[in-house]
């Protein structure tokens, strides 16, 4: 964390007290903790809601406060009527428009300065919601990948958000806030990472079965590690490593794989399913489900419902040899 | 009079107005007071069940990766939660509480429409019954409350649940706008003498509002239901984008009613809120012209905020400000209500039972949810916490703070009136302070687990992100809040019976229903009472009112003919129009209900044969239902201008000039002497009750007719081209032979009440204007299926029809009765005003579908 975040945004005068009830660490993926200027920006105004809006319930709460203790006793009528006008007046109208004045001018400057700021553009990625998966393409720079996006840092990007299917909506809390993928329509999310990471990121709009289970990775790079991972997700999959990973690539196809999923440089070319040609390298299985190591894999490639029940994976019946050379294949993948 | 003849008198009328007994009672009654508690404890039930449903949300998200329950049944459960929540308990319960105490409040015996809401009960009842049934089907709804296509389309919810949701919601929505019609006709003209605007109590006022903002809001919700429905039983792709419809189209129809909804939820709570503190710190409600006005200015502005549900769908920064910048001024008129509370209690004299301290909870949770809700509103924030649980935090502060902890004030505070019995202090404050603390502890959290990044409808989170403790504390305060909950019912159900009596006006309150018998009889009042007060019960003394009883100087204090008399009033002044006999006990309403349902049910299992029959059995029952109350009422009496003879001399009464009594208010007694003054030149003129009802009903048509023209029209925006091909335009001939038809009929029909002979006549016309326009729709080769512009334009097509074909029958049976019963204008009254309504819709809409694809 550099400095500046922490001048920025104070995590402490943001955070509710159960803040230190939950026992935060660094890993929490909270809008409390933006790591790129959009959910900065957002955040100030966040800081600035909490603290109007805590100061307005404090004086309701004081004023409601007096009037349990007050005492009927000892005004008039007329006193009565000019001082209960003045409350209503002074609680009802000028509190809230004194609130509400400079908030109005605080968000359409936010709200300027978050369209402002997203001129230009460092980087396209288009991202198209499916059941319960992200598809991930670098349009420019011809990778396809699945539930991970990369970026390099202090770049605006640009992504182009749309669906397959259902409604699904992008959530980056520490980057940005969410906007819906609608199908028939492609909507646009900008911002830009500071920092160095992984954040993150969630279906936020109900999208059937596996909604709870629809998560993404966004992996922030210097701008040398990013150009190294472009390079080696645009090669096509690298050709089996040895005579098991032959194997193990025939046992993909079949079991028919490749019908819903695509290994660029084969003739596996399903667009189904997340693309696979370089399924080693990522980090996470069924779209932020399970960790990517050997023993998920395999019981994703034989029992995908048993991890994620309602995912559109069919099982593969597999005996545990054919299963052994099918995960060297795909281990191969990197 | 003597007593002896008074004493027999009320007998009379105890008899006159009491339903049967036994189960035939249960199915005939009509009572506004038997109807409204059964709208309450079927609402209770409803709540029990939500909120079982929300213990085991609450069970599946204690810790990470909870296995409670699967993701099916979490998904059907948070859905029908939400359903059950708005839908069958929220609306229902305020309903119920409404129709059992304004007619109480505004000084009549009994909802101006008797019957048909009866019928608003059964439709609620069998609609609530139908939802649920989906449980024992195992096609249990779960495309969330507010159901985004295309989740629910066929594709992707290929089961019946979706069905068993569009089409329960929709009967209980229609159930809802029949009680707002009902409630908009009696506020409006059955206040008691003297009841002038600024003199209706503030929950009535509320009631008034919210029937109002019912008529408008939910008849979108229907309307994008139907659609749905169509969509999914005939492919028409209103919603879908490959076909030329959008999914946004949904989202905009269930806003514009989903925002309201929250409203009208709330509005009728602060109206409960006013009463209870009016009563509990024994003052009136301070600045009652700003608080009146503040429930008028939400309502409209209401109607002007719905896109700031949809603030992440892609819409354009200005808009977005735009509806920000309208949200936020919601909370001057809240904020006035607010402080015109806290300002009545400080200068009250404030006695702390139950009631108030929910009151007090209600302030404190009510204001933290309205200052979320700024938050919410801020556009930028909003890309935040949209979705999540911030808002689902939100969103209980406001329902649960803003509606329950009200509606639980007014039960306790009603319940003497309602059974005669006091519930336990002790009990109800332990309650209360169970479900505040309980609820704090229980939402409070998610707030900040909403910023974490924890999304609203999601059935698990993995371990690691720092979410448990958040969570388990949310789900001990919401088993907290539930045990208050109960606590709070049971200290009801116990008092029911074991209850120390409560007499007629336990808290010495200011409103009318309060000087009724507690449980009220029959007729609610033994006399009408005549009002010169916004507090009438306060002011009895210092402003002119007899001091024991107030009946005793009202009016219809005698029977006659046994006859179920009401006084109808005017509308600003309340000054008294005519006497309406109402309806009594009938089955009508139960078996017409029946009818619909089974036909709905048809609908739902794709048995289209019985879907047929039960709306022709249900068409049948509505003409029995019509042709009813007039043989059994006219033929009764001998009387044809309905004026009772005892009524003169009841208001006759007034005029001692011993009673008055002197004072700087001459109010009620002026009002008294205009009462008399009307009495005694009483004929009956204004419309009557039924006309009302047609004249509000035709409100919700008229806007069910808007939302699919809003349909139309944003369909037509997102389409390159309209209609998108050549093949399909139509030719003009037939619809405009179509239109010269029923617009001559329309014409035949101006003059006011309209020669029989016309009227026939004007059937034919109509009748072949409505053949012609079938012949032209089958003759256009359109298909549901082909694209949205077809689809949408049959759509229209079978309303405007539909519109007609019921202005045909409804013509039929009103010249029919008009011939039984020459003398009684209603029959005409009802059949002209529906006519001209129904017709002028039909124009608007074929103008619609035949001049907007020329022109724009």
């Amino acid at each position: 964390m550099t400095s500046r975040h922490v001048r920025r945004v104070p995590r402490w005068v943001i955070a509710p007290p159960v803040l230190a009830l939950a026992g935060c660490g660094d890993q929490e993926p909270g809008a409390l903790l933006p790591r790129g200027s959009v959910a900065q920006e957002i955040g100030g105004l966040t800081l600035l809601l909490v603290v109007l809006g805590a100061a307005v319930f404090v004086l309701v709460l004081v004023a409601l406060g007096m009037a349990v203790r007050s005492s009927p006793l000892g005004s008039g009528e007329a006193v009565a009527t000019a001082r209960s006008r003045r409350l209503v007046l002074g609680g009802g109208v000028v509190l809230p428009v004194m609130v509400l004045v400079p908030l109005t001018v605080a968000m359409l400057v936010s709200g300027n300065r978050l369209t402002h700021r997203q001129g230009d553009v460092g980087l396209t990625i288009e991202v198209v919601g499916h059941q319960f998966w992200w598809e991930v393409r670098y349009p420019d720079l011809g990778v396809v990948t699945a539930n991970e996006i990369h970026l390099p840092v202090d770049t605006p990007v640009r992504l182009l958000l749309t669906s397959a299917d259902v409604i699904h909506s992008v959530w980056v809390p520490q980057l940005a806030g969410k906007v819906d993928m609608i199908p028939g329509k492609t909507n646009e999310l900008r911002f830009d990472a500071d920092t160095p990471g992984v954040f993150r990121g969630f279906c936020a709009e109900f999208c059937g079965l596996q909604h709870g289970r629809m998560h993404f990775l966004v992996i922030a790079q210097t701008a040398d590690d990013f150009e190294a991972w472009i390079t080696e997700q645009a090669e096509p999959a690298a050709p089996p490593a040895d005579e098991t990973a032959a194997r193990g690539m025939e046992i993909f196809s079949e079991h028919g794989c490749a019908a819903c999923h695509a290994v660029r440089g084969t003739d596996a070319v399903g667009v189904a399913g997340p693309d696979l040609t370089h399924l080693a390298s990522r980090r996470t299985l069924g779209a932020g489900t399970v960790a990517n190591r050997r023993g998920n894999l395999a019981g994703w490639v034989v029992d995908p419902q048993g991890i994620k029940p309602g995912n559109l994976m069919p099982p593969t019946p597999l005996d545990a040899a054919e299963l052994d050379l099918l995960l060297r294949y795909l281990e191969g993948l990197r | 009079m003597t007593d002896r003849d008074t004493d027999a008198a009320f007998a009379e009328l105890e008899r006159t107005w009491a339903s049967r007994p036994g189960l035939i009672g249960f199915l005939t009654a009509v009572n506004h007071k038997q109807i409204g508690l059964r709208f309450i404890w079927t609402a209770v039930v409803f709540l029990l069940i939500g909120g079982v449903e929300a213990l085991l949300i609450r069970l599946q998200l204690a810790t990470s990766d909870g296995t409670v329950l699967g993701p099916e049944a979490y998904n059907q459960l948070f859905t029908m939660h939400g359903t059950t929540m708005m839908f069958l308990f929220g609306i229902p319960i305020l309903e119920g509480l409404a129709m059992y105490f304004v007619p109480l409040q505004i000084g009549t015996r009994d909802l101006p429409l008797p019957r048909l809401n009866a019928f608003g009960y059964w439709v609620y009842l069998f609609g609530g019954i139908l939802l649920h049934w989906s449980f024992l089907t195992g096609d249990v709804p779960d495309g969330g409350w507010f159901a985004y296509p295309p989740l629910t389309s066929t594709e992707f919810s290929p089961g019946a649940g979706i069905d068993f949701w569009l089409l329960g919601v929709t009967f209980v929505e229609i159930s809802g706008i029949i009680g707002a019609v009902e409630i908009v006709v009696l506020i409006m003209r059955f206040r008691a003498p003297g009841m002038t605007l600024s003199r209706i109590p503030l929950f009535s006022w509320s009631a008034l509002i919210m029937s109002g903002m019912m008529l408008f809001a939910f008849p979108f919700v229907v309307a994008a239901s139907v659609l749905l429905e169509v969509e999914r039983k005939f492919g028409a792709p209103f919603y879908d984008p490959s076909l030329g419809g959008d999914p946004l189209l949904w989202q905009h129809l269930f806003w514009i009613f989903g925002h309201p909804e929250v409203y009208i939820l709330l509005l009728p709570a602060t109206g409960i809120v006013s009463a209870v503190v009016a009563a509990h710190v024994r003052r009136p409600v301070v600045a009652y012209p700003l608080v009146v006005a503040s429930l008028v200015a939400i309502a409209i502005a209401s109607f002007g905020l719905w896109v700031h549900h949809m603030f992440t769908v892609g819409l354009p920064v200005l808009v977005l400000s735009l509806f920000a910048v309208a949200s936020y001024f919601i909370a001057v008129p809240s904020g006035i209500q607010v402080f015109a509370w806290i300002a009545t209690i400080w200068e009250g004299r404030p006695r702390w039972g139950t009631p108030l301290w929910f009151v007090i909870g209600f302030l404190v949770i009510f204001v933290l949810g309205g200052i979320t809700g700024v938050m919410v509103a801020t556009a930028p924030f909003d890309h935040q916490a949209h979705d999540t649980f911030f808002v689902v935090a939100h969103f209980h502060y406001v329902l649960i703070g803003g509606v329950v902890f009200p509606v639980f004030a007014g039960l306790h505070h009603w319940f003497p009136k309602m059974t005669g019995r006091l519930p336990s202090e002790s009990i109800g404050k332990t309650a209360f302070w169970l479900m505040f603390v309980g609820f704090n502890v229980a939402f409070f959290p998610q707030h900040w687990l909403g910023l974490q990044g924890m999304v609203r409808r999601t059935y698990t989170y993995p371990a690691g992100l720092g979410w448990e403790a958040a969570n388990m504390a949310s789900t001990v305060g919401s088993f907290v809040l539930a045990a208050g909950v109960l606590l709070f019912l049971a200290n009801l159900a116990h008092a029911w019976r074991r209850g120390r009596e409560s007499g007629p006006d336990p808290w010495g309150a200011d409103t009318l229903e309060w000087a009724a018998q507690s449980p009220p009889n029959n007729h609610n009042f033994d006399s009408l009472p005549v009002v010169g007060s916004l507090s009438p019960l306060w002011d009895r003394g210092a402003h002119g009112y007899d001091d024991e009883t107030l009946e005793s100087i009202g009016v219809l204090g005698r029977p006659w003919l046994g006859r179920r008399e009401v006084l109808r009033t005017t509308v600003v002044a309340a000054d008294p129009e005519a006497i309406v006999v109402l309806p009594g006990p009938t089955y009508w309403p139960f078996v017409t209900a029946a009818a619909l349902t089974s036909s709905l049910v048809g609908v739902l299992v794709d048995a289209w044969a019985l879907a047929g029959l039960g709306a022709v059995v249900a068409v049948a029952f509505l003409i029995g239902w019509a042709t009813e109350d007039r043989v059994r009422l006219t033929r009764q009496s001998s009387d044809p201008s309905g004026t009772s003879p005892d009524f003169l001399a009841a208001v006759g009464t007034d005029e001692d000039p011993g009673h008055e009594v002197s004072g700087s208010d001459q109010a009620p007694a002026l009002a008294r002497r205009r009462a008399a003054e009307h009495f005694k030149a009483l004929t009956p003129r204004g419309h009557s009750a039924s006309w009302w009802g047609v004249m509000v009903g035709l409100t919700a048509l008229a806007t069910i007719v808007a939302a699919l023209v809003y349909a139309y029209f944003y369909l037509r925006l997102g389409a390159d081209s309209w209609p998108p091909s050549r093949s399909s335009e139509r030719p003009l001939g037939i619809p405009l032979a179509a239109l010269a038809l029923v617009v001559v009929a329309g014409v035949l029909s101006m003059p006011r009440a309209g020669s029989g002979l016309a009227r026939w006549l004007a059937m034919g016309l109509a009748a072949g204007g409505l053949t012609l326009q079938v012949v032209a729709v089958v003759g256009s080769g359109y298909r549901i299926d082909a694209n949205a512009y077809e689809a949408i334009v049959i759509v229209l097509e079978v309303m405007a029809a539909s519109l007609l074909a019921v202005a045909l029958l409804v013509r039929a049976t009103m010249l029919v009765e008009a011939m039984r019963s020459p003398t009684d204008p209603e029959p005409v009254e009802v059949d002209i005003a529906y006519w001209r309504g129904a017709l002028v819709l039909w124009a608007v809409l074929w103008a619609v579908v035949h001049v907007a694809p020329r022109v724009v």
